[in-house]
């Protein structure tokens, strides 16, 4: 009855709930859910409120959605009828502006395990993994995966976004894309090439659990690239590894062994092995990540480094690896296990550590058993004394199973030192009469395989077990004693008839092991000793007949018909050579199925193969070519490789930090320049990676000392950026290189500057500049920039011609040196800069990371336009211009301000005024600017997609001033990074109707083709598609990420969005832009 | 790959489950459960075991168990440090230890977080800075902020892809910071008071309430010590490699900063230790004595040493002698602990007694161990100091300090 009406009460609850849930309250909905999430994470069933849920979530209130998210994620699957009608909310919801949302609602829709939506999935991820927000694009990449696992079918389309995600330069997404990569196409490592360098440099910066899969990856990626540096382990290095190991090492297993042969083998072959300077790359950038406060990181890089680097370069990871044994006992345990699996191989690599694996009382057993397997491999000539005297503290432990283990691994130790077997017989002696049978036993049996050793040095010992046969009661133990004393009966001649008599009279009562030893060691006695034993071992085989175990039976049979039989046809030596024969050695049960698993898996813990697990590819004999690699653009040197990765580190932290906009520039500055890899792959810049990558390094710096119109070198105080004098001269060839490439069609665009670089007058007239210059003799000889002939021929920049001019100019060498080291000190003081400076320092890099970002379209004059004159604002002149500069806070477009004091006093703390609107983020203030002194900084908006002018005040310390800025339709739009025509063609066919335009434009037929591209660009920020048509292709994304296409085919403009005002706004822009 | 959390009370009991991909019966847990309370096997059982051919990972804090239940290969230490994460969130969240009673508390956001920090098998955002801005302030019940809720206030779009391990806009008042260095001795001594091995375990904790986004420089005066060290993901990497200085934009709240294994010390120990210890066969006794003494020099006083000695099971009530302090001794546990409340200076501490053993069985052969426990103030043991701590970014007054413990961590006393 109380069970019924406790039944009732549920189902009246949750009819409650159900109401709640279907309540027009929203808070009162929102208590519902609230119950509903607590409920299902105490494991209740929820199913029945499913159609109540469904209905919410286009709930306009966030809160309440979230819950229906969590919801919907774990039970669409088991409803999928009614799910599907929640998708066409989560597609809406994509299209929202807030990044997280557009996230949730792709992640929590690929999380909804229903096939038939896997389609739609695909296409969400393929818009997502052209979002701004690197967390979209991030949740992209894992939903990759889901899709695979949701239809196999969709596999190439997958790995089409996977090859587009690692182009990615966040290292957020990059983690999301390798981790896609490793659960769809594990194998397919040519989609890394292109992307090695670049993810070994972004590695510091990705999260933890990023870094955990991009060191897998990367690792098992190296073992299918390179060659196994240790076959060329000289073996003078080895011996060197052994006299810093200190002793000999009787553990180390067949890889040792084998090696000097090995080596010679090699030498002879081959006698130098250089490492791949990408090998050497993913060593060096993985070090610093062995102080992650993530202990599976340091793992993985430990893990890494055993697989990949040479033997010299190990004691690194020995210590990070014994420092992990420090921590809490979950994380000791892994750590162990790798060590002990990395001890087997490598003993010397902890053998000078061994007291850190000493066991203490409180551990656990598991700790404790793991330290001993590892005490024993590390045993040598130093240390066995001191590991002796630990042993025999702990075989008086009161927990049994680790006694037991102890005396294993005493056993062992004993039976490969001899100096300390003496000394272990005698405490294993004693263990014998331990109250626990299972510990006299496993002494026993250890005593039997040492005596086995040299059983002549001990017969006292022999004797001694002997006698134990009347106390010892463990099966195994007495069978290791019979087997003994049959073994060596010849030298016990008087003991081993005896033992056999005690035998057969307790033979009944003994177990199965122990009586088939009583019939090994009867057969024995009888080929040596026929005469004493003959009737007792007739006995045994009596009372073995009727045994109630047939092995004993079978055995008994056996022995009867060879031995005892009359009728037997072997003679006398053919019987000893089958029952005395020789045994070998034993061998101590070295339980190597460890080093079958590969490190830092389940499987090598738990020596069980699962599933998922992943075998290491092994290393090819020869190093395969891989030109897209080696010609990807990111550097080589490894001290560059480091130095960039860390100024990088280091700048992201301080910009993110503190918003500064001369940062952003530069950062965007220094990725620009990686990511140019359309110069190196072009061809012009023929293979030469250490170029491109000193291009990357120091590009940033060397750059703006050359535009900056200041004229020299140490201006660029952080020249030393490369490490390198090569490194940086090259820099500075690219940099001017690009900037000849640009003078004929944007001279203009530098002069509508803020003038701090006034034409090519300054490039030429400055002669610190071309002095400094190491390849100057080439510019020299060219004399003006614009006649660049020379420069334009793709090998006219190779290696050789550096090194020529270098010869040439080895004292200008010498001095620039000097300079190097003097910046080296100014790196820090980079951001402290005078305004001055770094005013042009920006307006240069600017400059150039627009063309870099433009590299197959047009240089486009932007427009500078008049915020505030002089005679308004106590003669502070501020202009501005649209810059098209990709904006590191998504939504908002950089406004680039250009500043000067016209006005006789300085200005004092300029600034928007507070409060500063909720879409406009803010320059730092200017603390001062000096009469006739210029500015510039930056400025975001956020214009909403919407031509509405924006306005603000800006605030001096005399002066307050209202701004006002409109952007222009074209300028509304984002240009995407990368897009390809199918895609385009693809998209566009989807939009007809009303999100098409179609219109005929006049007057075209006097324009080039290259002049309607300029003027396409110079009004909307969109990128042009290299199309193999004859048409022009062009596209741009809003705000809201609506894609705009744009097509011109001879006199026709058609446009296609899903945005419909957009295309009406364009088309207007379109053709006024190209009446003129 | 993770399929699914549990987290048990002491009873067995699920408090909360997670599933990330479909649904894992609680039989599994139930038969887990069996395995760990096995005889001795609730310490001894490894942290990753093998059940109805699902891998188990599990690991205790705060009185609850949790569990995760694995199908597919992967980094073991992913697990564990995932878990290390699900704690550490929950605490930040909870504003507590993580429970069971907080946790029942809290069960829909802890939902909602858990969410939020894995996504199809792999954990995406475990910081709690980025959680707070992502659910922080959509699960505040109030009925009049779920009326207001329909604009996304918190989402800021700079959070994502900004510093994962700081909001914007943080503000406090006053400002201040706080670093509290504490040092782990581990060590044996032999009965004799010769140090056998000892090595300093330390972490530099902080505790961060700091307006805006402030960049702190710290400066040490022998950055060696910090050979071997582990460093929280705001550390700026390179300039530590170069400079050897501490370049970091703290998160907010308290976190820890830093750790540091060393195995010089710059001090002695400061608490000097030796004993004896003798079973008789005739008597059935075990006969004991322990001596403490401050190291003078170093140290004023030390408060609260604790001593304790695990006896072998069916021993029986001591008869102690102490100099100072207190001895208990517990016959549920066969533990005897000697307290000392405050150790006097100049001057030795003894405890002297003798146990008696049961009347049947073997006399041990194991000599227990003494476990010392201590912590001080103000004292260094490695000799690390901190030199200077340079704010910048931030034009309030700021109230800054360091502290110094150094504790006992593995002390023990071999007879």
């Amino acid at each position: 009855m109380s069970k019924a009406f406790q039944k009732d009460t549920q189902a009246q609850k949750n009819l409650n709930l159900i109401a709640k849930l279907e309540s027009d309250n929203e808070t009162k909905v929102f208590e519902g859910m609230t119950t509903l999430v607590g409920m299902m994470s105490q494991g209740y069933e929820v199913l029945e409120f499913f159609p109540s849920v469904v209905k919410l979530v286009a709930s306009p209130n966030l809160k309440i959605k979230k819950l229906v998210y969590i919801y919907l994620d774990q039970h669409a699957e088991l409803n999928p009828d009614l799910a599907l009608l929640s998708v066409s909310t989560f597609q809406k919801d994509f299209q929202n502006r807030e990044q997280l949302i557009r996230a949730l609602s792709l992640r929590v829709l690929s999380s909804i395990r229903v096939p038939s939506i896997s389609q739609i999935i695909l296409l969400l991820a393929q818009q997502a993994v052209n979002d701004s927000s690197p967390y979209v694009r991030k949740t992209a990449a894992l939903a990759i995966p889901k899709v695979y696992g949701l239809n196999k079918d969709h596999e190439e389309n997958l790995i089409e976004l996977i090859s587009a995600l690692l182009k990615d330069k966040h290292p957020m997404v990059i983690g999301g894309a390798l981790a896609a990569f490793n659960q769809v196409c594990p194998d397919k490592f040519e989609l890394l090439d292109e992307h090695f360098r670049k993810i070994c440099s972004l590695l510091v910066d990705c999260d933890e659990w990023g870094q955990i899969i991009a060191i897998k990856t990367l690792l098992r990626y190296s073992r299918t690239q390179f060659v196994d540096p240790r076959l060329f382990d000289s073996s003078e290095e080895s011996d060197h590894m052994k006299s810093g190991g200190d002793e000999t090492n009787f553990f180390s297993t067949d890889s040792e062994e084998e090696k000097p042969e090995e080596a010679e083998e090699k030498e002879s072959k081959k006698p130098k092995y250089k490492m791949d300077p990408d090998h050497k790359l993913l060593l060096s950038s993985t070090i610093p990540l062995l102080k992650s406060r993530n202990s599976a990181v340091v793992a993985e890089v430990c893990n890494l480094h055993f697989y990949l680097a040479p033997r010299s370069e190990l004691r690194v990871i020995a210590k990070a690896l014994i420092k992990l044994t420090k921590r809490e006992a979950p994380v000791q345990y892994v750590a162990l296990s790798t060590i002990s699996t990395i001890s087997k191989k490598f003993p010397k690599l902890f053998s000078s550590n061994y007291k850190e694996f000493f066991v203490l009382q409180p551990e656990p057993l598991y700790i404790k058993t793991l330290k001993l397997s590892i005490l024993t491999q590390l045993v040598g000539l130093a240390n066995v004394y001191a590991l002796t005297k630990e042993l025999r503290a702990y075989v008086k432990s009161e927990n049994i199973q680790f006694v037991i283990c102890a005396i294993q691994s005493m056993g062992q130790i004993a039976s490969h030192m001899k100096e300390v077997r003496d000394t272990c017989l005698t405490i294993l002696m004693n263990l014998i009469s331990h109250k626990s049978q299972k510990v006299a036993g496993e002494s026993i049996v250890s005593i039997k395989k040492l005596l086995q050793q040299n059983v002549d040095e001990h017969m006292d010992v022999m004797k001694h077990l002997t006698k134990m046969i009347d106390i010892v009661v463990e099966p195994s133990a007495r069978s290791s004693i019979l087997w003994l004393v049959g073994e060596y009966c010849h030298k016990i001649p008087l003991i081993a008839p005896d033992v056999l008599r005690k035998l057969a009279k307790t033979f009944r009562n003994e177990t199965n092991i122990v009586k088939l030893q009583v019939l090994n060691l009867g057969s024995k006695l009888y080929l040596r000793n026929k005469k004493q034993t003959e009737k007792l071992f007739e006995y045994i085989l009596t009372l073995s007949k009727y045994d109630t175990n047939y092995d004993v039976r079978d055995r008994a049979r056996f022995i009867r018909l060879l031995l005892v039989n009359p009728k037997s046809k072997l003679d006398n030596a053919k019987l000893e050579k089958i029952f005395l024969s020789e045994k070998p050695l034993p061998l101590w049960n070295d339980n190597d199925e460890t080093s079958e698993f590969v490190l830092g898996t389940l499987s090598n813990i738990l020596k069980i193969r699962l599933s998922g697990y992943q075998e290491l590819p092994k290393f090819p004999e020869v190093a395969p070519v891989n030109e897209t690699r080696k010609n990807s653009t990111y550097g080589v040197k490894k001290k560059e490789a480091s130095k960039r990765k860390s100024k990088k580190h280091r700048k992201r932290q301080k910009q993110l930090a503190k918003e500064s906009p001369f940062f952003e520039d530069e950062k965007f500055w220094e990725e620009s320049g990686s990511g140019s890899g359309s110069y190196s792959g072009t061809g012009s810049y023929s293979g030469s990676g250490s170029f491109s990558g000193s291009y990357s390094g120091s590009g940033s710096y060397s750059g703006s000392g050359s535009y900056s119109g200041s004229g020299s070198y140490s201006g660029s105080g952080s020249y030393s950026g490369s490490g390198s004098y090569s490194g940086s001269g090259s820099a500075s060839h690219s940099a001017t290189r690009k900037n000849v490439e640009k003078n004929p069609k944007s001279g203009s665009a530098h002069n509508s500057g803020s003038g701090s670089y006034s034409g090519s007058g300054s490039y030429s007239g400055s002669g610190s500049f071309s002095g400094s210059y190491s390849g100057s003799g080439s510019y020299s000889g060219s004399g003006s920039y614009s006649g660049s002939g020379s420069y334009s021929g793709p090998g006219s920049y190779s290696g050789s011609e550096q090194k020529q001019s270098n010869q040439v100019n080895s004292e200008k060498e010498n001095s620039k040196n000097n300079l190097l080291d003097l910046s080296g000190l100014d790196m820090f003081g980079s951001n402290t800069n005078t305004n001055n400076n770094t005013s042009s320092q920006i307006s240069s890099l600017d400059f150039t990371s627009n063309s870099n970002y433009q590299q197959n379209s047009v240089k486009v004059e932007f427009p500078m336009k008049t915020l505030v004159e002089k005679s308004r604002e106590g003669g502070v002149d501020i202009s501005y211009r649209i810059s098209r500069t990709p904006s590191l806070h998504p939504g908002y477009t950089p406004i680039r301000l250009y500043i000067k004091n016209k006005n006789r006093n300085p200005v004092k703390n300029l600034k928007i005024a507070e409060p500063v609107p909720d879409n406009i983020i803010s320059f730092q203030p200017i603390s001062n600017l000096n009469p006739d002194q210029s500015y510039q900084t930056i400025l975001y908006i956020n214009f909403n997609s919407k031509t509405q002018p924006i306005s603000f005040q800006i605030k001096s310390e005399s002066e307050l001033t209202n701004c006002r800025i409109t952007p222009t339709t074209g300028e509304l739009l984002i240009k995407p990074l990368s897009f390809d025509e199918n895609e385009f063609d693809n998209e566009v066919s989807k939009l007809s109707g009303m999100s098409a335009l179609k219109q005929q434009l006049q007057s075209i037929e006097s324009l080039k083709p290259q002049e309607i591209k300029e003027k396409i660009i110079e009004i909307a920020n969109v990128c042009q598609i290299n199309s193999k048509e004859e048409k022009l292709k062009f596209v741009g994304k809003t705000g809201s990420s609506d894609m705009v296409y744009i097509i011109i085919d001879s006199n026709t403009l058609s446009i296609h969005s899903t945005n419909q005002f957009m295309i009406h706004l364009i088309s207007k822009d379109i053709k006024n832009a190209l009446k003129n | 790959m993770i399929k699914s959390l549990f987290i048990l009370n002491t009873g067995g009991d699920v408090v909360l489950e997670k599933h990330w991909q479909g649904r894992t019966g609680r039989n599994i847990i139930s038969q887990f459960w069996n395995e760990f309370t096995k005889e001795n096997r609730t310490k001894d059982l490894p942290p990753i075991v093998r059940i109805r051919r699902q891998t188990i990972v599990h690991m205790r804090k705060y009185n609850l168990l949790y569990l995760i239940v694995a199908d597919q290969d992967t980094s073991p230490l992913m697990f564990i440090e995932f878990l290390n994460r699900v704690i550490e969130v929950f605490s930040n969240f909870f504003s507590t230890e993580p429970t069971e009673t907080s946790v029942k508390e809290n069960l829909p956001k802890a939902f909602e977080l858990l969410g939020e920090m894995m996504d199809n098998v792999f954990p995406v955002t475990t910081e709690t800075s980025m959680l707070k801005d992502m659910i922080g302030a959509t699960m505040k019940s109030t009925p009049n902020t779920i009326e207001n809720s329909k604009k996304f206030v918190t989402l800021s779009s700079d959070q994502v892809g900004g510093l994962p391990w700081r909001r914007k806009n943080i503000n406090h008042s006053p400002n201040e910071i706080f670093f509290d260095i504490i040092e782990s001795i581990n060590a044996t001594i032999e009965r004799s008071g010769k140090c056998l091995n000892s090595e300093i375990i330390s972490k530099i904790n902080c505790e961060s309430k700091l307006s805006g986004m402030p960049t702190l420089t710290m400066v040490f005066n022998n950055s060696s010590i910090l050979e071997d060290v582990s460093f929280h993901q705001c550390i700026n990497l390179d300039t530590w490699e170069r400079r050897k200085i501490l370049d970091f934009v703290p998160p907010d709240g308290a976190f820890e900063l830093l750790s540091y294994r060393s195995n010089r010390m710059q001090t002695q120990i400061p608490l000097y230790t030796s004993g004896r210890f003798s079973w008789s066969k005739k008597k059935r006794k075990g006969k004991f004595e322990v001596i403490l003494q401050l190291r003078n020099s170093l140290v004023k006083s030390i408060d609260n040493v604790s001593v304790l000695i695990p006896l072998s099971r069916g021993c029986s009530s001591p008869a102690v002698k102490t100099s100072n302090g207190a001895a208990f001794f517990n016959d549920q546990t066969f533990e005897l602990k000697w307290e000392i409340k405050k150790m006097p200076k100049n001057k030795e501490v003894t405890l002297k007694g003798s146990i008696k053993l049961p009347n049947k069985g073997e006399i041990p052969r194991e000599k227990p161990v003494a476990i010392i426990t201590f912590s001080i103030e103000g004292l260094c043991m490695s000799g690390l100091k901190v030199t200077n701590l340079n704010i910048s970014n931030l034009k309030k007054k700021i109230f800054k300090g360091v502290k110094f413990i150094s504790k006992s961590g593995n002390f023990t006393l071999k007879f």
